[in-house]
């Protein structure tokens, strides 16, 4: 798939001018140069809720920070609303998943912690995109999952590295 | 020994499973140690970190905005025993909850950062933590699904605790199955 894709992007960062929305900022600009559709939603500090429902798009973006382990509350209570039926099996006899038109589902997240700290604590995040909202895409959906980690502790440098390189590797899953 | 309890609960009171919640009040209380109870629904808890309050999370000493953090941060310094009661939704901890972890569990209240820059523990004083949680799935489903709010309170959390902090986890399948909840938390 070259250009075209219709991408959904959610973020999740209470400040506009931190480095997770600068990642998402980026990224969208990647996206949209490689000539795909991009919608955004920012659930920044709660006042946004999310879409209900995602039929109109083949890939799905998350962006955020981790924090314990997890993603941000108000991430989190997107998917619980939106994809809880499905996961939770409540309601959804016969009806199609929210994901169901999804084919690559991709997070570019950023860790204060060590990545060894965070095999450690178990990468709940990252278990709840692969495990529990992977499958309710299409079949054969891809799933990558671009980390970045010690932020407080990394050189301008390489905080700038990980906005394109991340940006990059996203804009690939699109050309499949 | 008996020791200072605070249970955080995010049941409903209306939903099915706050009776969970209740079951191990009653065990605590039972068993001789004083118990605080903060119920995030019934209090209306906000339910994500606001820019104001992320703005200043790293500032620690003047990190704490609103009186809600306030009376669970001084609830949380008194305690000597932590447990979670909430229904598992998703796998993952009520978002509620989850905003509880993001907006309490701050810098100098729950963890520090040493000089290279690594997270030191700052919750030393809690030396028993648990969870106590009900859900729609058994026991294969959610590990198969990696249970999140497992791994967040049980490993992330507890890194932030006394050392020999001891770990209580108990999935409560449905009403009447009272009897595991009762004979883990009797120990504590």
């Amino acid at each position: 798939m070259v250009g075209d894709v219709r991408i959904f992007v959610i973020h999740a960062h209470p400040v506009e001018e931190s480095y997770s929305a600068a990642v998402r900022d980026r990224t969208v600009q990647a996206l949209m140069e490689a000539g795909h559709e991009v919608e955004l939603s920012r659930l920044g500090d709660g006042s946004e809720h999310g879409p209900d429902d995602l039929d109109d798009y083949q890939m799905l973006v998350v962006v955020a920070p981790i924090w314990w382990g997890g993603l941000p509350a108000q991430l989190l209570a997107w998917i619980q609303r939106v994809l809880g039926p499905s996961i939770d099996r409540t309601e959804t006899a016969g009806q199609p998943s929210p994901l169901s038109t999804i084919q690559h589902l991709a997070a570019v997240v950023t860790h204060g912690s060590s990545r060894l700290i965070n095999q450690l604590e178990g990468e709940p995040a990252r278990q709840l995109l692969k495990r529990s909202m992977l499958p309710l895409c299409a079949d054969e959906a891809t799933f990558d999952w671009v980390s970045l980690y010690k932020l407080d502790r990394l050189s301008r440098i390489d905080l700038e590295n990980f906005i394109e390189s991340a940006a990059a590797e996203v804009v690939a899953i699109t050309n499949g | 020994m008996t020791m200072r309890v605070l249970v955080v609960d995010s049941f409903d009171p209306d939903g099915p499973g706050a009776h969970t919640a209740d079951a191990a009040v009653e065990v605590l209380a039972e068993a001789g140690h004083d118990v605080r109870r903060i119920s995030l629904v019934t209090d209306e808890f906000t339910p994500f970190m606001s820019t104001a309050e992320r703005l200043v999370y790293h500032d620690e000493g003047s990190n704490i905005l609103t009186d809600e953090v306030r009376r669970s941060v001084e609830a949380l310094a008194w305690a000597e025993g932590l447990l979670f009661a909430y229904p598992t939704v998703c796998f993952n901890p009520p978002a509620r909850l989850k905003a509880w972890m993001d907006r309490v569990l701050l810098p100098g209240v729950a963890f520090g950062f040493d000089d290279a820059g690594r997270v030191a523990p700052g919750l030393t004083h809690i030396r028993r933590l648990g969870v106590v949680t009900s859900g729609p799935h058994g026991r294969i489903a959610t590990a198969r699904a990696r249970d999140g709010g497992r791994r967040m309170i049980m490993r992330a959390l507890r890194m932030n605790c006394a050392k020999t902090c001891r770990r209580t986890f108990v999935s409560v399948g449905g009403p009447g199955e009272h009897k595991a909840l009762s004979r883990k938390l009797s120990r504590w």
